[in-house]
């Protein structure tokens, strides 16, 4: 009797857990479905086939225009988590008290969303024969603003999980100067918070055609844009690039955190 | 010459006037306690030698060498904190290690050094765990292993046993002082427990409010504390007001407090004539049994003390009962 018991407790969190899973994969499962059927008027596909996957290699747009999107996801990533960091590394070694104005100040995003930055950005740097003017470095910075909330949460909650002062102390008696200790200790600890809030910034640049529209025009042309701007092509080829940037970013996450496992491990 | 001498040392915090003119020598080979209650300016002296602090007045000398402006790194000391500070991302032996590194030591000489300091400590089997798989107590050895690899002149320990359970803690003191002792290393402990000042130190110096109380061995400060404050930190003194110690035993006292260590206090069957002994009655109101010793609160004329007693299940009072007490006159300190 209470081994039954047992079991069924194992298998009820079993069942749900598979349930969750199921009704979440269902649409993405039925999207990788549509990209291999010939039509689906009826209740079954009529026939299956590859050809939406072979058109979509073989023009020589898609691939390019989704690798443009990660390109633009991934820069503006970087320079925001080196950036924060190295603001929270002088705010916690030389000037506690900045903490809360740095808090404020990546907070100020989270009210004023990308396209409502973006169009003051587009109209004061426009034209610039600077870097400044240029629509790539543009559209990073405007990306950059963007993230800062995620970015600068998720480092800041790794760092308060740390003794920062007394660790950065102890690498100091033991010869290691600040900066390097650091690099070297503090930064590897933050590592998972770096990655998921990393992650989160680029799906949340990755899914955006908005704020690209409005300052690269058809200049940058990434894989949302293409979904945006081509809305008359068969729904297959688009349920195509749909599912190539869900591997994409399915790819990027198991790296991620293949890494961060192997850390931990 | 002492081996390490605090001159005059002061330090502020804004308004805070933490250390108020400290003087100080300790020799080499010294095991130094700083104890005082929290506040009292024992850490942000141990951090002033240190060097993670600076002084706002006063000079360091540290084996004849003026310190006070040196970087922590200049100054070749090791350092445990309360929190271990082990480096998370690091295994047993690449903390160990770190300092040597830093020193740009050989891989062969690191080798070495940290596999005999971690036999030292008793952890050579733990070298390739991380500190998250280590209990509070081997953490806390593989923090004095990081120190001592170094082989640094002076070894600060800021409360390293404070987050550790009682148990450990007594282990712990004892492999401390093992340690301490083989490498005849100057160490300076900092601690607010009285207990542990008294197990561990050659010399214990009682801080309160950033001056230096007392200092002494632990004998002297437990049997002849300067002060009341002294008394009252350094055991369970019985400290009363001389009058109310007077109106206790039916004599006058003119001075202004009264400590009796509470062992000194012995109950007895019936008044003796001996010179130099002083005995008091009183009646028993609580009791409280703290393993081997049994310890009774007495009131006489509405003032209360206390009686230490080892414990016999033979001769054990009972509240309310009337008893005679005896204690040696030498035994009363009258403080001012």
């Amino acid at each position: 009797m209470k081994k039954s018991g047992k079991k069924r407790k194992k298998l009820l969190p079993g069942i749900v857990l598979t349930l969750c899973g199921a009704f979440m994969l269902l649409p993405f499962l039925v999207t990788v479905l549509y990209t291999v059927v010939k039509s689906w008027t009826r209740l079954m596909p009529s026939g299956y086939t590859m050809k939406f996957w072979i058109k979509v290699f073989s023009e020589g747009k898609v691939i390019p225009a989704v690798l443009r999107g990660l390109l633009i996801s991934i820069a503006p990533v970087i320079a925001t988590n080196l950036i924060v960091i190295l603001a929270l590394y002088v705010a916690i070694v030389y000037n506690p008290k900045a903490e809360k104005f740095l808090q404020t100040l990546c907070m100020v995003p989270n009210t004023l969303k990308g396209v409502i930055i973006a169009i003051p950005v587009l109209s004061m740097y426009a034209g610039n024969p600077t870097v400044l003017g240029d629509r790539i470095f543009m559209l990073s910075c405007v990306y950059c603003v963007c993230i800062l909330p995620f970015v600068y949460q998720g480092i800041r909650n790794n760092l308060h999980a740390i003794n920062v002062k007394q660790i950065l102390e102890a690498a100091e008696i033991l010869g290691c100067n600040r900066l390097r200790a650091f690099l070297q200790i503090i930064v590897p600890n933050m590592m998972s918070g770096i990655l998921v809030s990393s992650l989160l910034s680029v799906s949340c640049i990755f899914g955006d055609f908005a704020v690209i529209k409005i300052i690269a025009g058809n200049k940058y042309v990434t894989g949302q844009m293409l979904l945006f701007s081509n809305r008359q092509m068969l729904l297959q080829i688009q349920c195509v690039i749909v599912v190539l940037m869900f591997m994409v970013t399915l790819a990027l996450s198991a790296v991620a955190f293949s890494l961060q496992n192997r850390k931990k491990d | 010459m002492a081996y390490i001498e605090f001159k005059g040392i002061h330090k502020y915090f804004g308004e805070n006037h933490v250390l108020r003119g400290i003087d100080l020598s300790i020799e080499q080979g010294e095991f130094v306690t700083l104890l005082g209650p929290s506040g009292c300016g024992k850490s942000t002296l141990l951090r002033c030698l240190s060097g993670l602090e600076e002084v706002s007045e006063g000079r360091i000398i540290l084996n004849g060498t003026d310190i006070t402006d040196f970087t922590p790194k200049q100054r070749k000391i090791g350092m445990v904190f309360q929190q271990y500070s082990l480096f998370p991302n690091m295994t047993v032996a690449k903390n160990v290690a770190f300092g040597l590194k830093m020193q740009r030591k050989s891989k062969e000489e690191i080798e070495q050094k940290v596999d005999e300091t971690l036999k030292l400590v008793g952890l050579e089997e733990k070298k390739k765990q991380y500190p998250r798989q280590l209990s509070g107590g081997q953490q806390q050895r593989v923090a004095l292993a990081r120190a001592i690899v170094m082989e640094p002149s002076v070894l600060l320990l800021d409360e390293p046993l404070s987050a550790i359970d009682a148990l450990l803690r007594r282990n712990l003191q004892v492999e401390i002082r093992r340690i301490q002792k083989k490498l005849k290393i100057t160490t300076i402990f900092v601690t607010h427990d009285q207990d542990e000042a008294m197990v561990m130190s050659d010399t214990i110096h009682l801080l309160n409010n950033g001056l230096i109380e007392q200092s002494g061995t632990p004998e002297e400060l437990y049997a002849a504390p300067c002060s009341s404050f002294a008394a009252n930190f350094m055991g369970h003194y019985n400290l009363l007001p001389g009058a109310e110690f007077g109106r206790f035993c039916e004599k006058s006292y003119t001075c202004q407090n009264i400590a009796v260590r509470p062992e000194a206090i012995s109950i007895t069957e019936a008044r003796g004539q001996e010179n130099g002994v002083l005995y008091m009655e009183g009646e028993i109101v609580s009791e409280i049994t703290r393993g081997n010793t049994l310890s009774y609160t007495v009131e006489h004329n509405g003032v209360r003390i206390h009686t230490d007693t080892l414990f016999n299940p033979h001769s054990r009072r009972q509240v309310g009962e009337h008893i005679i007490m005896k204690v040696e006159e030498k035994d009363i300190l009258q403080l001012e």
